[in-house]
């Protein structure tokens, strides 16, 4: 039984701009392979079930939750992380920036995810409403923050970005 | 108040803090954590480490037949299975905090010879990844043969019900009776007496986004034992390990960096810790463990549920409450562990925010087939605070008076500061009455009156709310001693050290193990403060580390306290090195301490600014040309000074359940809209208000936080998240597709205000908070009976989800019993 | 705990249609996700299946008992195994009837509990799923009676 699920595949993914070739386990998540083979640690885990959107990463252009895919699933995809948010190592891109400023993280075990989500977000409409910040934010949970403060750096980001 | 009552002395404020003390200073940690570059502990690695997974009773109840493991350690990958009769040999029970026959409960690590709730761990298997770990896991044969379950936290007690722990021989693991004052007389002589049959609190949890989990790894060389986890209170984890295992506590290393929330749910997890240290000595390895959800929320810990029965409460005729009487039943679920503090940590709140003189709680801790519970945000006072708030409530509506202008009566009223309560606790500061007309200014309430109205008739019922709560801070851990003599606990504390490296470098370690809520920062300002710097010329180090040697045994996060016992040894800390540091450097300038002063990183002359070393220059001095000073001076000084906060408590009284129980008390008033859709049941919040008071603020910004936090958990817990169980104790909502974990759809804008009324017990007139007092819980009881029609059932429950307020807004017209009953003379 | 109640007509003659129910392991080489069928004797055997459930297959070891039985007419079975950690037991009845026009009607109703973690996961797809667990253990039946 161990290794049932082992049937491996090779498969190519981008990641952060960054080409890997990499044998991979057919049951492999996404999220793992980001997390454990990649050794990328700013995606992370916290639940079973897709509800909590800690996971969130974009995979060509659109807001996904790792732990849904397989890896095998992103073969040929372009996927970005948090680590590909923000230039050099000290910088913050605005979104990020808007976040510090406006205390929209407190244990920061969500952030990656919910920084990933206004950058989509953000993307596609860049002057939302609060409704409309509150609506696309329905995917990913926050147990810290009371989501007050990251709608207020979302629109924070949004405004500075124009 | 009577001539006798003594208070805490009053502390002199650190008149040093000011200049960033106050300030809402951006945090240190969000740079790494906007990063992704947060060290959680599912983060980590060890050498050689392999996966552990439990294999868990899907019974809520069941004897432990049969396991056979012999064919998941065959496969190849697998490294090492424990099962519960090992435990059972490798592990002396749990000490136990109750005193007999609850204190007979024999709590291991994993079920040995029985399971006694859904999810309860029966084996572990390590193994060279999760997934193969899993897949061994199927391999595991157990043969259970499952028992009648008993789930309800009141009828368990009853003769005939199955009993979890025979060692006990009822369910019953604590019973005491709380009496203050004169309930009996009151009632007799009041001109009315409201008799509420029952009052429910359910049972839910602030379940924190990222899971339990750990990296143990018992070095076969040293025999020491090093955890990497994201426990709360490590150091109450190691007290209860340590003699369960036989291993010295100077023996075990625990060590965190950042901690993905922990809202008291993540104070239990010693029970894992243990199994995950003997499967690492078994096995001759690191071993990984990473919760999944669903274990999290069936096997980790709930919230305490509680069932108010029988309550009576006195009213005078000009709306003067007295007190009141309840029996409280209080359901821990399948195991003590925490329990029974629950059963005397819910009277350092007694009266709640009122002058209640008159109490007699009649409190029982039950067993049930369910998850154990843990002090889960706001633990046991929350439901007490939630009861008395409800019978305000339901004392207005019955008797015709308005909760405004009752509240404002029986309220704590500013002028009666430091104020004891009917148990000897002390009430630092506060002024309700304001924070009251805050939150009603926040909602409008006049203009919410009139939508009120509007809106009969339109298929929508409007109700506004109010709710009114403590954040009792920094326990007196004596208090655990009315539940139970023996216990050698008492007072509280915390550790801290704030030193010049080599270099003059400023650094500073605290015992605390901080979820979000900011203490490298909030450690830096009041640092920079009294060295007299800015606070990123102070570094904190990030996360616990017990080989800081920052730790007493109640180091950790939890129980708001931190700004007082935390700050409070980083203070005494500063201060001490200050001291030092004046002194070096009056020496090396050949001044007097008294003409010094510190500015900037530099010590200098008051009257010359000219004339100054730099931090460096006291350090390289005293680490590395020591000769250079007077041989008494170099004595006195280490530039490494540690200290211990204590806040001025005694052990409170056995036998009449009275004392200071805790050193601070904040205080928040929420008020509500929300709107009712008749025909579902389903409530919309319109307006939402927290006024929150704790003393001086250290940092606005991230108190601010903790209210938005709190508040968002009390809305969830309010209209979204209830434990399930059905009638096998099955969990029915074990992930979150069921679990409905409150979104940014649920929970709405936030407006907010606060006062300050500086403590006079802390060194910094800061009261702990964070954890809130579950307002929101009472408000939206509150809003949702004020929106029932005429003759409705009382709002009883705190869960109230679209089912439950659909059949409230049917009992007007189903005219059958109300919950309540009013006696006037 | 779920109730499980449907309905089917059943392309096959009555009497064949039973023969083959009547041979569980022969119906188990047929049955998609069924990867074992052991026939212990005339009234017990046990079958492991691999059910498609959303997130890819479950597999479950399920002993059977056959408790009543009246020759081409009803059937009733106990089932009781594991999935996992899980632990499944199910109650079954299943009548047979002609169908007017033509072919065999088959009703069945039951119960299936789910304890552990799979029963809060499937609480709302349990009854679906066994259902169409049902429906294909008829189809195969009515295979191999044409």
């Amino acid at each position: 039984m161990a290794g049932e699920g082992g049937a491996v595949h090779s498969i190519e993914v981008t990641v952060n701009g960054e080409t890997h070739q990499v044998a991979v386990e057919a049951r492999r998540l996404l999220v793992h392979f980001i997390r454990e083979t990649l050794g990328m640690r700013g995606t992370h885990i916290g639940c079973d079930s897709g509800n909590c959107g800690a996971c969130s990463v974009i995979c060509d252009g659109q807001l996904i939750k790792s732990c849904m895919m397989l890896a095998v699933a992103a073969e040929g995809c372009e996927i970005e992380t948090v680590e590909s948010l923000g230039e050099g190592a000290d910088g913050l891109d605005p979104i990020q920036a808007a976040f510090k400023e406006h205390h929209g993280l407190q244990c920061g075990y969500c952030t990656p995810g919910f920084l990933l989500n206004a950058k989509t977000l953000l993307a596609e409409n860049p002057n939302p409403s609060e409704a409309e910040i509150r609506r696309a934010l329905k995917g990913n949970l926050c147990r810290c923050t009371g989501y007050v403060n990251i709608v207020r750096s979302i629109e924070a980001a949004a405004e500075a970005m124009r | 108040m009577k001539a006798e009552t003594t208070y805490y002395p009053a502390v002199e404020q650190n008149e040093r803090l000011g200049a960033y003390s106050g300030q809402s200073v951006p945090r240190v940690e969000d740079k790494r954590l906007l990063k992704g570059q947060g060290a959680f502990v599912d983060d980590l690695w060890m050498h050689r480490q392999g996966h552990v997974h439990f294999v868990r009773s899907p019974y809520a109840h069941a004897r432990i037949v049969s396991v056979d493991v012999s064919r998941a350690e065959a496969q190849p990958g697998v490294y090492a299975t424990l099962t519960g009769e090992e435990v059972g040999v490798l592990q002396q029970p749990y000490f136990q905090m109750a005193p007999e026959p609850g204190g007979l409960m024999k709590d291991y690590c994993m079920a040995v010879g029985k399971a006694r709730y859904m999810g309860e761990p029966v084996v572990a298997v390590l193994a060279e990844s999760a997934a193969l770990a899993r897949d061994a896991a199927e391999l595991i044969d157990v043969v259970y043969e499952p028992l009648g379950v008993t789930l309800d936290g009141v009828a368990t007690i009853e003769p005939e019900t199955p009993v979890l722990h025979e060692e006990i021989g009822s369910n019953v693991a604590w019973h005491g009776v709380y009496d203050y004052g004169d309930v009996d007389w009151a009632l007799e002589n009041a001109d009315h007496v409201v008799r509420i049959d029952r009052l429910h609190f359910h049972r839910f949890s602030s379940a924190p986004l990222e899971t339990t989990g750990a990296l143990v790894n018992w070095d076969p060389g040293t025999g020491e034992i090093e955890f990497r986890t994201n426990n709360q209170m490590p150091m109450f984890a190691a007290m209860f390990i340590g003699p369960a295992i036989g291993v010295g506590i100077d023996h075990m290393q625990f060590s965190s960096q950042d901690i993905g929330g922990g809202f008291g749910i993540k104070i239990t997890s010693y029970t894992y810790l243990t199994a995950l240290a003997l499967l690492s000595r078994k096995a001759g390895r690191p071993v990984k463990w990473s919760e999944t959800r669903w274990e999290h929320l069936a096997a980790s810990a709930h919230g305490n549920e509680r069932t108010f029965l029988d309550i009576e409460v006195p009213v005078m005729s000009d709306g003067t409450i007295l007190g009141f009487k309840v029996r409280a039943f209080d359901d821990a679920g399948a195991y003590l562990r925490y329990e029974p503090l629950g059963a005397v940590i819910w009277s350092q709140v007694v009266p709640g925010n009122y002058r209640l003189k008159h109490v007699r709680v009649d409190y029982t801790e039950t067993l049930t087939n369910k998850c154990p519970v843990g002090p889960n945000r706001g633990y046991s006072r929350l439901q007490h605070l939630w009861m008395i708030e409800r019978i305000v409530d339901i004392v207005a509506k019955e008797l015709g008076f308005d909760p405004v202008e009752l509240r404002k009566l029986n309220y704590v009223q500013p002028e009666d500061y430091p104020y004891e309560t009917p148990n000897g606790c002390i009430y630092d500061s506060g002024d309700y009455p304001t924070m009251l007309e805050k939150a009603l200014e926040l909602i409008d309430y006049q203009g919410a009156r009139k939508r009120q109205r509007a809106a009969a008739g339109t298929g929508k019922r409007i109700g506004i709310g109010i709710g009114s709560t403590l954040d009792s801070g920094t326990n007196n851990f004596g208090q655990s001693r009315i539940i139970n003599s023996a216990l050698p606990f008492s007072g509280n504390g915390e550790a801290a050290i704030v030193r010049l490296d080599l270099y003059g470098e400023v650094t500073v370690t605290i015992g605390t193990t901080p979820q979000g809520q900011g203490h490298e920062t909030t450690a830096a300002q009041v640092t920079a403060d009294i060295l007299g710097m800015s606070p990123d010329q102070v570094h904190v180090a990030a996360g616990y580390n017990k080989a800081a040697n920052t730790y007493v045994g109640f180091s950790g996060t939890y129980a708001s306290q931190f700004a007082v016992t935390g700050l409070g040894a980083v203070m005494g800390a500063a201060e001490k090195l200050r001291g030092e540091i004046i002194k070096v450097g009056a020496c090396m300038l050949g001044a007097e301490e008294s003409d010094i002063e510190l500015a900037d990183g530099f010590v200098r002359l008051a009257a010359n600014h000219e004339v100054a070393i730099p931090f460096i220059g006291i350090a390289a001095t005293v680490f590395a040309n020591v000769a250079e000073l007077p041989g008494e001076l170099a004595d006195s000084v280490t530039l490494n000074c540690r200290y211990v906060y204590r806040p001025p408590f005694t052990v409170p009284d056995h036998e009449t359940k009275t004392g200071k129980l805790t050193l601070t008390y904040a205080s928040q008033i929420h008020a509500a809209v929300i709107e009712i859709d008749e025909e579902t049941g389903l409530v919309a919040i319109l307006d939402y208000a927290a006024v929150d008071e704790c003393g001086r603020k250290i940092n606005p910004k991230i108190v601010e936080g903790q209210v938005h936090g709190a508040t968002a958990h009390g809305i969830g817990a309010a209209l979204h998240e209830s434990f399930e169980y059905d009638s096998e104790g099955q969990l029915l909502n074990a992930t979150f597709a069921d679990y409905h974990a409150a979104t940014a759809l649920d929970v709405p804008d936030i407006r907010y205000d606060d006062i300050e009324c500086p403590s006079p017990f802390t060194p910094n007139g800061a009261k702990g908070m964070g954890e809130g007092g579950g307002a929101p819980l009472s408000t939206i009881c509150s809003a949702i009976e004020d929106a029932l029609p005429e003759g409705a059932h009382i709002v009883f429950d705190t869960h109230n989800h679209s089912e439950r307020v659909y059949e409230l807004l049917r009992s007007a017209a189903a005219k059958g019993p109300r919950g309540v009953e009013v006696e006037s003379r | 705990m779920s109730a499980v109640s449907g309905s089917s007509t059943v392309a096959a003659d009555r009497e064949r249609l039973w023969q083959v129910l009547s041979d569980p392991a022969a119906l188990g080489a047929t049955l998609p996700g069924v990867d074992d069928v052991f026939v212990e004797d005339a009234t017990h055997f046990s079958a492991l299946a691999r059910p498609a459930t959303a997130l890819g297959e479950t597999r479950i070891h399920m002993d059977f008992e056959i408790l009543e039985e009246r020759s081409g007419e009803y059937v009733r079975i106990a089932g009781s195994g594991r999935a996992g950690e899980n632990r499944v037991e199910l109650n079954i009845e299943l009548h047979l009837a002609d169908a007017p026009s033509g072919g065999t009607a088959v009703s069945w109703r039951g119960d299936l509990t789910l304890r552990g973690v799979l029963n809060s996961l499937m609480q709302r797809g349990a009854s679906a799923i066994f259902n169409e667990q049902v429906e294909a253990v008829l189809a195969a039946g009515a295979a191999g009676g044409s």
